[in-house]
């Protein structure tokens, strides 16, 4: 227990002090919100609802940059620098290490999420969720495929690899995925490749989540079981081709 | 009271075609400082990876304390030193003092792993700004976190500054009468001389030779007799004298190597040849050593 409190706390620390973290995870997604907001003044007269739609685009969005950055680009980087090599020779265990990245990316996306929607309900007028707790619920299920993202890029590629990866998948597919617009109003072919898209399933479900009648979030989640599966199985062989074709 | 707490039989590795380790046995006694020696490339590191269970061995056996490596009753009593330590850069050494305390169930307190490792001081760096000999005290403060039994270090003072690995190694002497158990690697001679009870010399993946400084210097069974002398002499006389193996002459000095030294001293005197500065002596571990590694290539 002591150990999985200060392997969280000081993975916490070390991301906030890592400005390539903290920027386009933390900062990105608020600086996305208020231009948008911004810039589609006219949209939020007539359409009270778009303030609610393009938040939970948002919050999607802090959250899968979290989990990429943290997993993706932090796994990479431990890997490379030969810690998680080191750990292998301490009494500190599979679980306690996954724990708490687990702990640590919940923590980072509920402080990136909360930073929005504070910021969407003190300065735009945005609802909070009707139903808080299967928000966090649906939030917190939709984030696993991406964790497992993460976890494939973290054990498959090196650091600086990593990074330009993640960059490179987070940003457009958060455009493609619909999350600052409306899909149903952009192209055809725009809309086709968003359904190909894990992140425009999460959003969807996201909004959902945060409306009156949360369960219908289900069959997004549905479809999201199917990329996490997908993805796990690739985290899984990157992890097991780490921790034993590394090991012979 | 003697408990063999690492054994090591047969163990052979390959990496590709190249054979890193090429069937070493060891056995390490508790409450000893014991040196792995050689050149890089010998299997030192490989040996070592073996025994904290970073590596599987191809073939042969490794126990630790009885068990086998990576055990986790194992990993509670060891503590470990890896080649280029990776170190959490942007953590404060302090935090990562305590991370790395957190992982096992009895570990030293913060300050005397961090008066140990002689970084009271850096306490409150970020490791990212540390020099690197800093960064290898806080990689030994680490690898102390636990209050090892056992504590395996490779390379341990390449890059630390001698009044590191002073007050390191006077630690060690403590750490050691109170029954813990060193193994290090080094390719500094001299160090391990010094500091190791015992050695072992490996040479491409296996060992040449095993046991007390002193008496691998022993083994060779060839002394050393040099001497100023103010008359010229001609080598071929030096080298006709009882027992003489080599002969050199550099600024001023002869220097033979020899069987035994008492005949030729004598030998000498009783043709009185004037002796000036004389000196008598084991052969160095270096020249032992450079010796047995020639040997086997």
């Amino acid at each position: 227990m002591r150990a999985l409190y200060w392997h969280t706390l000081s993975e916490l620390k070390q991301l906030i002090r890592l400005p390539a973290f903290s920027i386009p995870t933390i900062l990105f997604p608020l600086l996305i919100f208020v231009l948008t907001v911004l810039l589609n003044h006219g949209q939020f007269e007539s359409d009270s609802d778009f303030g609610g739609y393009l938040l939970g685009g948002i919050a999607v969005m802090g959250v899968v940059g979290v989990l990429f950055f943290n997993y993706g680009v932090g796994v990479a980087d431990e890997r490379k620098s030969g810690l998680i090599r080191h750990l292998r020779t301490t009494p500190f265990t599979a679980f306690g290490f996954f724990g708490a990245k687990l702990i640590a990316g919940v923590i980072l996306s509920a402080f990136s999420t909360g930073l929005v929607f504070m910021v969407g309900i003190a300065g735009f007028g945005v609802r909070l969720p009707y139903n808080l707790g299967s928000f966090v619920l649906i939030l917190f299920l939709g984030a696993l495929p991406f964790a497992a993202m993460g976890f494939a890029l973290g054990y498959l590629t090196e650091p600086t690899a990593a990074v330009a990866i993640a960059n490179l998948v987070y940003l457009p597919m958060s455009f493609l995925s619909g999350l600052f617009y409306h899909l149903e109003e952009a192209p055809v072919l725009l809309q086709r490749v968003a359904k190909l898209l894990p992140m425009t399933y999460y959003a969807n479900a996201t909004r959902t989540a945060m409306g009156e009648a949360p369960w219908e979030a289900i069959s997004d989640l549905v479809r999201l079981a199917g990329f996490f599966l997908f993805f796990t199985a690739i985290a899984v062989w990157g992890y097991w081709k780490d921790e034993f074709a590394e090991y012979r | 009271m003697s408990e063999t707490i690492v054994e090591v039989t047969g163990v052979v590795k390959h990496f590709g075609a190249i054979r890193a380790v090429d069937g070493i046995d060891l056995a390490i006694e508790r409450g000893v400082v014991y040196a792995l020696l050689g050149p890089n490339g010998a299997g030192k590191t490989t040996t070592v990876s073996i025994i904290v269970g970073l590596r599987r061995p191809d073939r042969g056996t490794v126990s630790v304390f009885g068990l086998p490596p990576g055990h986790r009753f194992v990993r509670e009593r060891l503590g470990v030193m890896l080649q280029d330590p990776p170190l959490p850069n942007l953590l404060k050494v302090w935090e990562a003092v305590e991370l790395y305390r957190s992982y096992y169930s009895k570990p030293l307190s913060t300050t005397q792993i961090l008066e140990i490792a002689g970084i009271v001081d850096l306490r409150d760096r970020l490791i990212a700004r540390l020099s690197g000999g800093q960064r290898r005290r806080v990689a030994l403060a680490l690898a102390l976190a636990g209050d090892p039994d056992l504590l395996i270090l490779d390379e341990p003072t390449v890059g630390l500054d001698v009044e590191a690995r002073q007050s390191f190694w006077k630690w060690a002497d403590q750490f050691t009468a109170q029954g813990g158990t060193i193994l290090l690697t080094t390719h500094y001679l001299e160090e391990a001389d010094r500091v190791a009870q015992r050695l072992a010399v490996i040479a491409q993946g296996r060992i040449i030779a095993e046991g007390a400084p002193a008496a691998i210097k022993r083994h060779k069974q060839q002394y050393r007799v040099s001497f100023q002398c103010a008359q010229p002499l001609s080598v071929s006389l030096l080298e006709s004298l009882p027992g003489v193996v080599s002969v050199d002459y550099l600024h001023g000095r002869y220097t033979l190597t020899v069987l035994r030294p008492e005949p030729v001293v004598a030998e000498l005197f009783s043709r009185g040849i004037a002796t000036d500065n004389l000196q008598v002596g084991l052969l160095s571990l270096e020249e032992v050593f450079l010796d047995l590694v020639q040997g086997e290539g």
